[in-house]
């Protein structure tokens, strides 16, 4: 726990540490980068589009003002030309008033003052009206006080231009010394109807109002008109600044020059002050003016210059606001970028319960909830490699488990000293024991194999289609236990008590069978040497009660007879019946006799067996040879043709017996051969299958097959009549049986002759001993 | 009763015990008339009428058999066995006379339906005793349908 925890703090710290690495690296690269970025982007884009529009601006400006001023010159000139134009015009027509006319041709000149003055009062624009003879001296006056009259104005331009001309005449601008005010002198000869000049009319024209008309209106703040007398070199006649009034116009040489020449234009100009002015210029239709508009260029492209100005603080305010906005930006990025970052590490230093902050709704909040995703994911593939991981290693343990399991297991099959195996539903080997693989070794003589199936081993289609069988029970979900008995017959047949256990899955599926097998080949031989055993002591036990009974009933018929007889005597011998006495002690005799025979041969009935002489190797022929001397007698007595056939056989056994077997046999057959014309025995030995047996065959009387089975019974006779006591057959059956052989009779019945077959498998089975002869 | 004398078919191997039963009855001189064979095969040949034995007058149908068991050919239970099957003998009491005391022959015998079970006694008055008291019984008391 405590190991855990420092982990955990370890992790921590590092994360940490990770993160403000992280969050320096973010600002000296993108932070700083970006905002560089964003303003020179709008630094760059601010001038150029700066620069463009200000140079567009200008040239614009310029052209404007130019234009402007050319304009407004043309303007300002038409409107002096009609102006002047408009006063001249009243000024020709009261010239030519005839009342005017007459006072002058009358000499009556100097009463026209009224008249003049009441002109000058009309005509705003005139300052006074003065009446001169052709000599130059003034007449008449407008002015009260006539301070003038008489005097000569010979020497003025205007009167000396009439004179010359005879036309109306513009004079040069003079001051007013009443009021500082530019005045230009109109002459007009009063002209009698032959056509000489008799006066001239001077009317002195004001040029203040013409001069505020075009000096001070429409322009723009800089702006100013220039009205200039283009005779004598140029004299300003009206300009704002009075000072200037009547002087040479300064300026731009070349728009001076130009509207001095009498032309029209705009120029931009360089005046002497080295400031740029830019000036229309216009000549004065029909008088000898020119006007001038000026604007320094300053005063132009003062617009220009504000909207710069503006432009350069906008621009710093934009990047003020682009930093502001940028850093803010910036940070609105690198914050949740470094904070992504600095939870990368700390996800990639391996701690991934670190929560990625997701509320954004931009990109940065997609990569985050992306990554946030990621990490989820990521955790939970962590949970599921730790879950692997942990899985993986309780595998191995279970692994290991199962490997000792399984060792454990194999040590348990190979304990017992019995067969075990498994195999699986298609009867393939999944495990067996040693003892198991040596057995199938030693009865089919092949080496098993896992994986193979069992069946293939079983050589014996028998045995294999009852393994399968109980494979198939087993598999069927019994669990029983049964005999079986298998092998090669040329190996090893064994038995075997096999327990059939079906093997279950998890699932309670059936996936094979365990087999315990027990060897019971060895128990099941003594079982069936036991069964032998206790059939032939039943046998033996039947024989015997047999024998018993037949001894209580044989022995004690003829005591039985003795005895009664021997009750009859006394009365018989009293009543001196001499024949019944004869009978009696016959009758008696016989009996003696009979148990005498009987008990005899008991004796040698229970010495068969009982007493036996050690055995030799006798061959068949000496045997029959033997046996045919014994008899010899009553075969040559009825005249029996005794024949002997068959292959040569050696037999090992008692002698004498095995003589007695022939013996009684050829005795039986002589008793019972009838009284055919030609009787014959037949003695051989026939091959049935892998058994040899013995016959003795007759063409006697034969035997009812009805008491067939009879006839090897002790002291059992077919017919009371015979003689002998019917042992002979038992004897043979008894010294038959003493060489685990079997003895039957074959007989078609009466009259069909008669057949005894007889095995002596003991007897052959020891033929190859030898020696011990 | 008396004018007509039981037929008695006496089944015996050994003539000398022929011979001493005989004997008995002619002395016991009770109204009877033995007739013996002395093989199982000859008492059912007799009593199914077979060859010499279809003679009525020398070989009636017996009212009584005494069987004894240990018979050449065919063997006494053999023969009881076939009497008492047969629906036309089984009325005929068969009363077994043997020297085997041995229980398994009796067992069998009643089993088989023998309507007595008599031992020969070895001594000789017993042995007289034993036929006196059978003759009196079987011939003198016990009745017999008529036309058995």
């Amino acid at each position: 726990m405590a190991a855990n925890t420092n982990g955990t703090s370890k992790r921590k710290q590092a994360a940490r540490r990770l993160r403000s690495i992280g969050k320096t690296a973010l600002r000296y690269n993108i932070g700083v980068r970006f905002f560089s970025f964003v303003v020179l982007i709008a630094l760059l884009s601010g001038g150029v589009v700066g620069f463009v529009m200000v140079r567009t601006s200008r040239d614009y400006l310029r052209r404007q003002a130019l234009q402007n001023n050319l304009n407004q010159a043309n303007l300002a000139a038409s409107f002096a030309s009609n102006y002047i134009a408009a006063v001249e015009a009243h000024v020709k027509v009261f010239a030519t008033r005839p009342d005017i006319v007459q006072a002058v041709f009358n000499g009556q000149a100097a009463q026209l003052q009224p008249t003049l003055a009441e002109f000058v009062q009309v005509q705003t624009a005139l300052n006074g009206v003065g009446i001169y003879d052709i000599s130059g001296t003034q007449l008449s006056s407008s002015l009260t006080g006539a301070a003038n009259i008489g005097q000569s104005f010979i020497n003025r331009n205007w009167f000396q231009g009439v004179i010359a001309t005879g036309q109306p005449y513009l004079g040069t601008p003079t001051l007013a010394q009443s009021n500082n005010v530019p005045v230009e002198t109109y002459a007009v000869p009063i002209i009698d109807s032959q056509g000489n000049i008799r006066a001239v009319l001077a009317a002195g024209m004001s040029l203040t109002q013409l001069s505020n008309a075009l000096v001070n209106i429409g322009y723009n703040a800089d702006t100013q008109a220039v009205l200039i007398d283009t005779r004598n070199g140029g004299n300003i006649i009206a300009d704002d600044s009075s000072a200037l009034l009547l002087t040479a116009p300064v300026g731009d040489t070349q728009a001076v020059n130009q509207l001095l020449s009498g032309k029209s234009g705009s120029l931009a100009t360089t005046g002497s002050n080295g400031k740029q002015d830019l000036t229309g210029f216009a000549a004065v239709p029909g008088l000898p003016w020119g006007i001038m508009v000026e604007t320094p260029s300053s005063a132009a492209f003062s617009i220009l210059t504000s909207l710069t100005e503006r432009a350069v603080i906008y621009t710093v305010l934009i990047i003020l606001l682009a930093g502001i906005f940028g850093v803010f930006l910036v940070l609105g990025i690198t914050r949740p970028l470094n904070r992504l970052m600095a939870d990368t590490k700390e996800i990639g230093a391996g701690n991934l319960d670190v929560k990625l902050e997701t509320a954004a709704k931009d990109e940065i909040g997609d990569l985050s909830r992306a990554f946030g995703e990621m990490t989820v994911k990521l955790k939970s593939t962590m949970v599921s490699r730790d879950d692997l991981i942990t899985e993986v290693t309780e595998r191995k343990q279970a692994e290991e488990k199962l490997k000792n399991q399984f060792a454990i297991l194999k040590g348990i099959i190979e304990s017992p000293l019995t067969p075990i195996f498994s195999v699986d539903e298609k009867y393939r080997y999944t495990s067996f024991n040693s003892i198991h693989a040596g057995v199938i070794k030693s009865i089919y003589g092949t080496d098993i194999e896992v994986g193979k199936s069992i069946l293939d081993y079983m050589l014996v289609a028998k045995d294999r289609d009852i393994a399968k069988a109980n494979f198939d029970r087993a598999l069927n979900g019994e669990h029983f236990s049964d005999e079986a008995y298998s092998g090669e017959e040329s190996l090893k047949r064994s038995y075997f008590i096999v327990s059939h256990n079906p093997v279950r899955n998890d699932e309670g599926r059936i996936i094979g069978v365990v087999v315990f097998a027990q060897d019971m080949t060895e128990r099941k031989l003594l079982e069936q040497e036991k069964d032998k055993y206790t059939k032939e002591l039943a046998e033996k036990n039947i024989e015997l009660e047999r024998f018993t009974y037949t001894v209580s009933h044989d022995l004690k018929s003829p005591l039985v007879t003795i005895k009664t007889f021997l009750g009859y005597l006394p009365q018989d011998m009293t009543a001196a019946d001499k024949q019944r006495v004869e009978k009696d002690l016959l009758f008696m005799n016989n009996a003696a006799d009979k148990m005498g025979l009987l008990l005899q041969e008991l004796l040698e009935m229970s010495r068969i067996g009982r007493i036996i002489n050690p055995p030799v190797k006798i061959t068949f022929a000496e045997l029959i040879k033997e046996a045919i001397s014994i008899v010899a007698g009553s075969i040559a007595d009825r005249g029996v043709k005794v024949q002997v056939g068959g292959e040569s056989v050696t037999l090992y056994g008692d002698r004498s017996r095995l003589t007695e077997i022939w013996q009684n046999l050829l005795e039986n057959a002589v008793k019972f051969i009838g009284d055919r014309s030609s009787p014959q025995i037949d003695i051989g030995v026939e091959r049935h299958g892998s058994e040899t047996v013995f016959f003795v065959r007759d063409n006697g009387i034969g035997i009812d097959p009805q008491y067939q089975s009879k006839i090897f019974n002790l002291f059992e006779k077919i017919e009371a009549k015979t003689e002998g006591t019917g042992i002979g057959l038992a004897i043979v059956k008894r010294i038959v049986e003493l060489y685990q052989g079997r003895i039957w009779v074959e007989s078609k019945g009466l009259g069909q002759g008669t057949s005894f077959f007889f095995t002596l498998p003991g007897a052959l089975s020891d033929k190859d001993k030898g020696g011990s002869a | 009763m008396k004018g007509e004398p039981i037929v008695i078919l006496l089944v015996e191997d050994d003539p000398a015990h022929t011979e001493i039963i005989k004997r008995t009855f002619e002395e016991s001189r009770l109204a009877n008339r033995l007739t013996a064979v002395e093989d199982g095969q000859a008492a059912l040949d007799y009593l199914h009428r077979k060859g010499k034995y279809h003679d009525d007058v020398n070989f009636p149908m017996p009212n009584l058999v005494l069987l004894d068991l240990r018979l050449p050919k065919v063997d006494g239970l053999e023969v009881l066995k076939i009497i008492k099957s047969d629906t036309k003998l089984n009325s005929i009491p068969v009363v077994i006379l043997t020297t085997s005391s041995a229980e398994a022959d009796m067992v069998k015998a009643y089993e088989w339906h023998a309507n007595s079970y008599l031992v020969k006694p070895v001594d000789f008055t017993q042995f007289n005793k034993l036929m006196n008291t059978f003759g009196y019984y079987w011939v003198v008391w016990n009745q017999y349908p008529h036309d058995a």
